[in-house]
């Protein structure tokens, strides 16, 4: 019998989906014979005294979840997320980098720094990327700092904003579907796949349209129905970061998958599971071992 | 000696990488997260290169907490932290730790009323935790540049522990930030230094190592 520890924080614990997931966890891992405790941020040294962390707060390097993952590693504890993961994930520049050197497949995409923000710049970008395209703050989550950008005016404008925040920002080519594919990954092993159905008033999974936060619906859908080139792409992205749990967003054009984001610490609030009942018994085993039970 | 035009060499923003068998070493006056620097050293390690500092070791120098259980666990004395969300005993060091926190600033509290004005500000309202690091009323804050590990003017035992913070995190230019008490010192965090702060003595050092390392 191992004690898992979950670390959480005020948000998360004030969303009555992620606590229902989260209890859902909880009993997992008990039914598995273990101890499971909360850790809050001001208790983040109790993280030494688990035989298991998962973090399920937000994730970034400046963040009190990285702390909590890496005092784990400093004492020997299997972490999810660990730091790596955050790192990288946290990151879209480090992540489409970590993409890129495997060979995975991503929308054609440019880093642009402070001095490449030029009008001159924005044309060459266009011409290189086409039109509309992506700009993304490399820290993004959610869907934040995401935007879709036409003209050179605007690029220049969103570029400025963002930049402000990080010396080098993502230019992506923008591909259109209505849905995209979130394929979970569990140590390099595919762990769900579900469908984000995209919001029609947007073209991101999750966006605020008319002061009105909107989100993608969920759908989750057995393996045998998911295409295998979806799948394979999702887990070559997930390797190519680490061997940790991972969300990867994948759109499908021109029957060709292509990888949007992989997010460490994904949502397994919105009925993720549905068609994958070990998922929870996966991801405790994962951290703690099967357990008695 | 300060060669004509070393001011251009150290100019702000400057980037020197300096190749050492299978290192690189990367000097800046700025490892921070998603700074240019940050993303040379990335840019590196997704190449396959071995660079010193890692993407890594400037993360766990900048973000306190973090940078202290590091130190701690090399033997380093460090003053105790904790994570508070509001409360802080007085007199503390604070440190934010969020995205916004800045690395390179700390407040010395001495009293309830400046505490919850820089708790109010570091939290950004309530929002994020903060470390503390709670000191005695006698303690002083001293801040040593260290360069290589090579301090300018530091004591014996000042410069013996920046050539261990050297050794564990190997920030070729870093600000020590030291609490004093008596004639003990234990680190309180590691922040970025600006080349325009240097002395004559440390930019004569720093270009002393660079060209030792270059020419290996």
């Amino acid at each position: 019998m191992g004690s898992l520890g979950i670390f959480v924080d005020r948000q998360v614990m004030g969303s009555s989906e992620q606590l229902t997931a989260l209890i859902r966890l909880r009993d997992q891992a008990e039914a598995m014979g273990h101890t499971v405790y909360f850790i809050f941020p001001v208790e983040v040294r109790k993280v030494a005294r688990v035989d298991g962390l998962f973090i399920r707060s937000r994730t970034d390097p400046l963040h009190i979840s990285y702390v909590a993952a890496k005092l784990a590693v400093f004492h020997g504890i299997p972490v999810i997320d660990d730091p790596v993961s955050i790192q990288v994930c946290s990151d879209k520049v480090n992540m489409y980098l970590h993409l890129m050197n495997r060979n995975v497949r991503i929308p054609e995409t440019r880093f642009l720094s402070k001095r490449e923000i030029t009008r001159s710049g924005a044309e060459e970008v266009f011409a290189t990327l086409g039109r509309p395209l992506i700009l993304k703050e490399p820290s993004t989550s959610f869907s934040l700092r995401v935007e879709k950008v036409e003209t050179v005016d605007q690029l220049l404008k969103v570029a400025k904003r963002f930049i402000k925040l990080s010396d080098w920002i993502v230019a992506q080519q923008y591909l259109s579907s209505s849905y995209d594919w979130r394929i979970g990954v569990l140590d390099g092993k595919l762990l769900y796949a579900a469908q984000y159905i995209i919001p029609s008033e947007t073209f991101k999974i999750q966006d605020t349209v008319n002061g009105h936060l909107v989100y993608c619906a969920v759908r989750s859908i057995p393996a045998a129905e998911v295409p295998r080139p979806v799948i394979e792409t999702g887990v070559a992205a997930a390797r190519a970061i680490g061997r940790g749990l991972y969300g990867v967003d994948i759109k499908v054009c021109d029957d060709t998958p292509y990888v949007i984001e992989v997010n460490d610490n994904p949502s397994l609030e919105g009925g993720e599971d549905t068609s994958y009942p070990d998922l929870y018994h996966r991801v405790v085993a994962a951290l703690v071992g099967e357990g008695p039970g | 000696m300060v060669r004509k035009g070393q001011q251009d060499t150290f100019s702000a923003g400057s980037i020197h990488l300096r190749h050492m068998g299978r290192e690189t070493h990367v000097i800046s006056e700025d490892y921070s997260f998603k700074t240019e620097t940050y993303y040379r050293i990335v840019s590196l390690e997704v190449e396959g290169k071995t660079t010193v500092p890692s993407s890594c070791e400037t993360l766990e120098a900048y973000v306190v907490p973090i940078c202290l259980a590091r130190a701690e666990g090399a033997g380093i004395p460090v003053l105790p932290w904790e994570i508070s969300d509001h409360q802080v005993p007085l007199p503390a060091i604070l440190y934010g730790v969020h995205y916004f926190a800045d690395p390179s600033e700390y407040s010395v509290v001495r009293d309830p009323e400046t505490a919850a004005r820089v708790v109010r500000f570091i939290t950004n309202g309530g929002k994020y935790p903060f470390c503390y690091q709670p000191i005695g009323e006698e303690t002083g804050i001293l801040p040593v540049t260290a360069i290589f590990g090579k301090t300018a003017q530091a004591t014996d035992a000042v410069g013996s522990l920046c050539a261990e913070i050297y050794r564990v995190f190997r920030l070729p230019l870093v600000n020590c930030i030291f609490a004093q008490t008596g004639d003990r010192f234990a680190l309180s965090a590691l922040t970025p230094v600006r080349y325009s702060s240097l002395a004559r003595e440390e930019r004569d050092i720093l270009t002393r190592v660079m060209e030792e390392k270059c020419h290996g």
